[in-house]
């Protein structure tokens, strides 16, 4: 009966004592626009296309699980609006020519921007 | 007179761009990294704008985080037209800007919310890391300062 | 108040417009501060939330983020302000103002100093509870005329709470009167002047804590807010509300928070007076008209300190714990509060007899 009642008062002040006790440490903020974490190396940002690798073998464009979002016509084009960032293509790019950035603030305005386009010869 | 306009002007934008309140609506896996934008690691609080409120009739910002399906659709046009007029929204994730990896073999996802409600910004990746939301909170106060959203009020 | 009707009588106005100036002057000169104090509050309590939970808080605005809490009141102020097409027009319109409106009347009943020029009651300390229950009809109103479903659920849960929670409040404050003799605010401030161990709070600390609790729920703070519980209903009785009227609502609930706090200080901890026993303008022991004004500031401060621990006290506790569940709130409130707060009544008025005796 008396521990019915008391367990639950001590409980409220366990509570209110964690709460002051975290209050105490330092902040764990990262203060993000001033400081930037580092990435890992396998972290998967921005894909950069180098065009003088590529052999045109449209590998990465079958492989991608995202349809339409590599298109190679008369443009490399790749559209980060639809891209979900897997790195497949990286990985089965014969010829290295698609790298993974560590880029990832890529925020815009206007959608068009977010389309890589680069004439092929 | 113009002078007190003009600061007028300037006292609303400086207002409005720094106590953008969220909406909170998350339809899918982004609405986890916008959680975790709000807690203690990335602390948007910072940029006063951790007030998530819960009725859209309070709420600046929609954050269009995640998958929108079709059938999900008409909830948020909803959702946007009850907000109050100075209103803004951040297309969070691959999915919300364009239909993302869903767009040409789902039959029941929208092709990006664009088509349905205005975006101010675009944010892409599958999931953005919460630094690019913040990011792209950063990119719209900027938008807000630069210039006038053409049609919106003021 | 008084100050500025005798300045007014020095250029022959008609006694009447005189009151009625002196009434306005006071309620602009109380809503301004009032909207200063609630500034100060917001911007401390989500620096403070923030330093629980390891964060930084609001750090752009201003130097430090100070100017934080002014950005979101005239982001308000210059929002869209929208009407529900089959909300009550007329309820929905005033009911903001019927929440507010009492809030300000509670400012002018409490004695933040001795001489203060408040209004001044016989029956102070029952006054401020009736009061008190008014904006409780603003909430309900504003619940039921926006015809939305969350809003009329918040404003139902309002006033069941502030029902269920009136009653032990009464009962305590009952007890408070029978131990200092007095129904007056002030009097019972000055039953307590001394050092600290003068204070109600000692022979009474089962009513404070019963009042604590109880103040709570009347100021829907967190582990009792359920007339706006976020994740139940979605903004509970403000959900249909933007813009200024939601500015108006928000201001009225701290200020209300406020004001129990100051009302609490002045029941169980001595309001004015200071803890030491004796003013430290005293000290000074200046004999001119500065040393009146040099006390007056004096009690204002102390009474402003005591407040704000309390409040303190209060953010702690939102930091701390998750919501109540509704039914638990009611059955803490009908079968342990008020069965405690009867004996509490009994304990006092046995220590009262002893106090007679020896």
């Amino acid at each position: 009966m008396i521990n019915s009642f008391f367990n639950p008062v001590k409980e409220l002040f366990r509570g209110l004592y964690i709460t002051a006790k975290n209050s105490l440490k330092d902040n764990v903020t990262l203060l993000y626009p001033e400081k930037k974490k580092n990435m890992n190396k396998f972290f998967r940002g921005k894909i950069q296309y180098i065009k003088e690798n590529c052999i045109k073998c449209k590998l990465c464009q079958r492989v991608c699980p995202s349809k339409n979002t590599i298109q190679i016509d008369k443009y490399y084009s790749i559209n980060y609006a639809q891209c979900i960032f897997c790195g497949n293509c990286v990985e089965y790019c014969p010829r290295q020519a698609l790298i993974l950035t560590p880029n990832y603030e890529l925020a815009s305005e206007n959608k068009n921007d977010l389309i890589f386009k680069e004439e092929l010869i | 007179m113009k002078i007190i306009m003009s600061s007028i002007e300037k006292l609303y934008k400086w207002s409005r761009l720094n106590s953008l309140w969220p909406l909170t609506y998350a339809t899918s896996c982004c609405g986890i990294e916008m959680m975790s934008v709000s807690a203690s690691n990335y602390d948007i609080a910072r940029f006063g704008s951790e007030v998530f409120r819960g009725s859209p009739r309070q709420a600046d910002l929609l954050i269009v985080a995640g998958t929108l399906t079709l059938k999900m659709s008409p909830i948020l046009l909803r959702l946007y037209e009850q907000m109050a007029e100075p209103k803004y929204v951040i297309a969070m994730g691959a999915c919300a800007c364009s239909g993302g990896m869903y767009r040409n073999s789902s039959y029941s996802v929208v092709k990006g919310v664009d088509t349905i409600i205005p975006v101010d910004i675009y944010l892409p990746m599958c999931p953005p890391k919460p630094e690019s939301l913040i990011d792209a909170l950063i990119k719209l106060r900027k938008k807000l300062n630069d210039k006038n959203p053409g049609g919106r009020f003021v | 108040m008084y100050l500025f009707q005798e300045i007014l009588l020095k250029y022959n106005f008609s006694d009447w417009f005189i009151f009625i100036a002196g009434l306005v002057f006071y309620f602009i000169l109380i809503t301004i501060f009032i909207i200063i104090t609630v500034l100060i509050l917001v911007l401390f309590e989500r620096k403070y939330l923030a330093m629980f939970t390891r964060r930084i808080g609001p750090n752009r605005t201003g130097i430090r983020g100070c100017l934080q809490t002014i950005a979101d009141s005239f982001k308000l102020l210059f929002k869209e302000n929208i009407k529900p097409a089959n909300a009550e027009q007329f309820l929905y319109f005033i009911s903001p103002l019927i929440v507010f409106i009492p809030v300000i009347l509670l400012w002018l009943i409490i004695p933040f100093t001795s001489e203060s020029a408040n209004y001044q009651s016989q029956i102070s300390s029952f006054l401020f509870l009736a009061v008190l229950s008014i904006p409780v009809f603003g909430v309900l109103t504003a619940g039921c005329s926006s015809m939305s479903k969350y809003s009329i659920l918040g404003g139902i849960r309002s006033c069941i709470q502030i029902i269920s929670s009136e009653i032990p409040v009464s009962l305590v404050l009952v007890s408070v009167v029978i131990f200092t003799g007095t129904l007056d605010l002030n009097n019972i401030i000055n039953f307590q002047s001394g050092i600290f161990l003068n204070w109600n709070i000692f022979p009474n600390i089962l009513g404070f804590v019963i009042f604590f609790i109880c103040s709570l729920i009347m100021m829907n703070r967190t582990p009792f807010d359920f007339p706006e519980s976020e994740s139940e209903l979605v903004a509970g009785y403000h959900c249909e509300y933007s813009g200024m009227k939601f500015a108006m609502l928000f201001l009225a609930e701290y200020a209300l928070t406020f004001v129990i706090c100051t009302y609490m200080t002045a029941l169980f901890m001595g309001g004015y007076n200071s803890p030491v026993g004796f003013y430290l303008a005293d000290l000074f022991n200046l004999n001119n008209g500065f040393d009146y004004i040099l006390k007056n500031i004096e009690q204002l401060f102390w009474i402003s300190i005591k407040t704000f621990l309390l409040i303190m006290l209060i953010m702690w506790i939102r930091a701390s714990y998750p919501r109540f569940r509704f039914d638990k709130t009611l059955e803490l409130c009908w079968y342990i509060l008020i069965p405690l707060a009867v004996f509490n009544l009994c304990v006092e008025i046995f220590i009262k007899y002893l106090r007679g005796i020896l």
